[in-house]
């Protein structure tokens, strides 16, 4: 059915979905489940039964889509700008970029840079616009982006990310040390009171619409710029646009919930085997599957800290998960990857 | 990271906590996306403590309760290098810092020509560090801190070296007085249900589990630990687990917060968003830092027990 259906495509995913929002309502580290949701929505409960559904689960099972939705649709967008099937935000080192963004605005105790904008989504994006930047710059040899160099300058750069946020948080005061350490950990966590998981989420969307816009492009593009510049695509603002909606994305995300990886890379390739690689497809299922993936992904991590008794990181199922994942990519697509 | 002060102190272990994630988690974090704090407080025989001929009269401190225990034992003007985590008592503030609790420098060591150091376990290379220290001669003792009993034996090891015996035996019984009066007191009365939050980042928390000095004291003050029977020591919490338990008290320390000039408030109003909760509705929400493990043990345990037991307030006084 590849590409053939895209509204079953569309469907499909949105089931998947409205499915994966439901059961990561239900599960949780508590015993709490179906009976007491009903209950809270049309019933009576106690009220820290309420509290559980509707002021702790609830914010983070949003949270999650958003991230989750954020990740997948800056991995189709980073796939397309770089071409190259390995890319995503955490591997190339744009996520990286936003974490040291942030961490510059935590630790400098910025909240918000006036005007009522918040101070950490801002730094963010500007730190993963710079990471794109420098990956545009150092991975094209004459002139044509190569693959292992994009890989490559994706592990130095989180290398260098990595040292110069050892460095920022070694002068910090212990309070905003945990709060950057939580972050860096990449968990799921609802703060400043939800308020800018609306923004976040504005973003994403606002994002998807862009690039959605630009699909058949994207399509052209994938196949390489100079026929896509013979088509009569501007290959230049296209760039821009990608490049900035990408690190837009993923700094809003990033500023949310932290260095999360993978998901940008794993749920984009299993979308594409099912529905096929174009992207007026690609974008909206990218959205709804990210989102599925990241709440069921952090309903494993909360089912499971109840027999553990502690929470881990979702970032180390996604990396649990997506890792693997890569690796046998890189096997299936080391051909094409032998130098470009 | 200079300790912020109004006069209370943090708990060792959230320290420990603390400076493992700089060790590990951070750099593991960007390269392979996320990982959780390591328990590195060693199990285990401590290495034999060194024999001490004279009476030393330059001793190295490295670690915050050792150097609380020298002042006790009255050999505080002896001491001539701490920790940058060393702040009680104010004497031992304004010594020389030597390094944390991750980072032993050890050419500061030297430069200070100590003639015994006194290194605590924790989430350094403690025992990498005396190594180094023996290789050079200097004589070193480990001591560990990390539950009730450690404390007597650390302090006794402590007083031996430092040769003053009888000081040492002297503290420890007293502070066994301090203890059994404290149990004989709660023993008979009703046990609440205690969540002893460590960190708390968007209640996001680290709370204290089974098995060390926390936990330890809390039994002794006569409450009952809700994460008591956690598998690891510093379990990671959601506060939906908090909810689901729904302590009787819930002891915060605020190292979360920007020292705050009114931390039982501060803890309080933090806590005041989840109304569901028993202690929230009881106003049964409190800061407290418990004195670190060491010659100040009795403090923090009536203060603690003082907080179970409201009624018996008076008499832990």
């Amino acid at each position: 059915m590849k590409g053939q259906r895209p509204i079953l495509a569309l469907v499909i995913c949105a089931s998947a979905v409205a499915i994966s929002f439901l059961v990561s309502w239900a599960y949780g580290s508590t015993g709490a489940s179906w009976g007491d949701l009903w209950q809270t929505l049309w019933g009576d409960t106690d009220l820290a039964t309420r509290e559980i559904f509707l002021r702790v689960r609830l914010p983070r099972v949003l949270l999650a889509a958003v991230v989750g939705a954020g990740l997948s649709v800056a991995g189709v967008a980073f796939q397309a700008l770089l071409r190259n099937p390995l890319a995503e935000p955490f591997l190339v080192g744009v996520s990286g970029g936003g974490v040291l963004g942030a961490t510059i605005a935590l630790g400098l105790g910025l909240e918000t840079i006036g005007l009522g904008l918040s101070a950490r989504p801002l730094f963010a994006f500007a730190g993963a616009l710079g990471s794109v930047a420098l990956i545009l710059w150092f991975a094209r040899v004459q002139g044509r982006l190569q693959n292992t160099t994009i890989l490559l300058t994706g592990v130095v750069l989180n290398a260098i990310y990595s040292a110069a946020i050892l460095f920022l948080t070694s002068f910090l005061p212990p309070e905003r040390f945990q709060a950057i350490m939580a972050w860096m950990r990449g968990t799921l966590v609802p703060r400043d009171s939800g308020e800018t998981l609306p923004l976040a989420a504005g973003l994403v969307l606002v994002g998807t619409a862009v690039l959605y816009r630009q699909a058949r492009s994207l399509d052209v593009v994938t196949f390489g710029e100079d026929s896509a510049r013979g088509l009569g695509v501007d290959t230049r603002r296209l760039r821009l646009v990608v490049l900035i909606v990408a690190s837009v994305i993923t700094g809003a995300v990033v500023a949310i919930s932290g260095l999360i990886g993978f998901v940008g890379l794993l749920v984009p390739h299993v979308l594409r085997s099912l529905f096929g690689p174009r992207h007026r497809l690609l974008l909206p299922t990218a959205l709804l599957g990210g989102a599925a993936f990241m709440m069921l992904a952090d309903t494993l991590v909360r089912v499971l800290s109840r027999p553990l008794t502690s929470e881990f990181p979702v970032s180390v199922v996604t990396a649990l998960v997506g890792g693997p994942f890569f690796l046998f990519l890189l096997r299936r697509e080391r051909r094409r990857l032998y130098w470009g | 990271m200079k300790r912020r002060g109004h006069g209370v102190l943090r708990a060792q272990a959230t320290r420990w906590k603390r400076a493992t994630f700089v060790a590990v988690t951070l750099w593991a974090c960007l390269v392979t996306s996320g990982c959780g704090p390591e328990e590195v407080v060693e199990e285990g025989a401590l290495p034999e403590a060194p024999k001490v001929e004279s009476p030393p009269r330059r001793i190295v401190s490295l670690a915050p309760s050792v150097t609380e225990t020298l002042f006790a034992l009255g050999v505080g003007d002896r001491v001539v290098g701490v920790t940058s985590f060393c702040d009680y008592p104010p004497e031992a503030d304004a010594l020389p810092k030597i390094g944390d609790f991750v980072q032993h420098d050890i050419e500061r060591i030297l430069e200070l020509s100590p003639d015994l150091v006194i290194l605590g376990m924790g989430p350094g290379d403690v025992l990498n560090t005396y190594r180094r220290l023996l290789d050079v001669s200097v004589p070193a003792l480990v001591v560990r801190f990390d539950t009730l009993s450690d404390v007597f034996v650390a302090i006794d090891r402590i007083g031996v070296a430092v040769h003053r015996s009888a000081a040492a035996a002297e503290l420890s019984s007293s502070l066994h007085r301090e203890v059994d009066n404290v149990q004989a007191l709660v023993s008979e009365l009703p046990r609440p249900r205690v969540l002893y939050v460590y960190e708390n980042t968007d209640f996001s928390l680290v709370v204290a589990g089974p098995d060390h000095y926390t936990s330890e004291l809390i039994a002794v003050a006569g409450g009952e630990n809700v994460a008591g029977d956690a598998k690891v020591k510093y379990p990671r919490q959601s506060i939906e687990w908090v909810l689901d338990q729904d302590p009787d008290v819930i002891i915060s320390t605020t190292a979360h917060q920007d020292s705050p000039a009114d931390p039982d408030r501060a803890v309080q109003e933090l806590w005041s968003q989840w109304p569901g909760l028993k202690a929230v509705q009881n106003g049964r929400v409190h800061s407290q830092e418990l004195v670190r493990p060491g010659p100040r043990l009795g403090e923090g345990l009536r203060a603690l027990a003082a907080l179970l037991h409201p009624g018996m307030a008076e008499s832990l006084r």
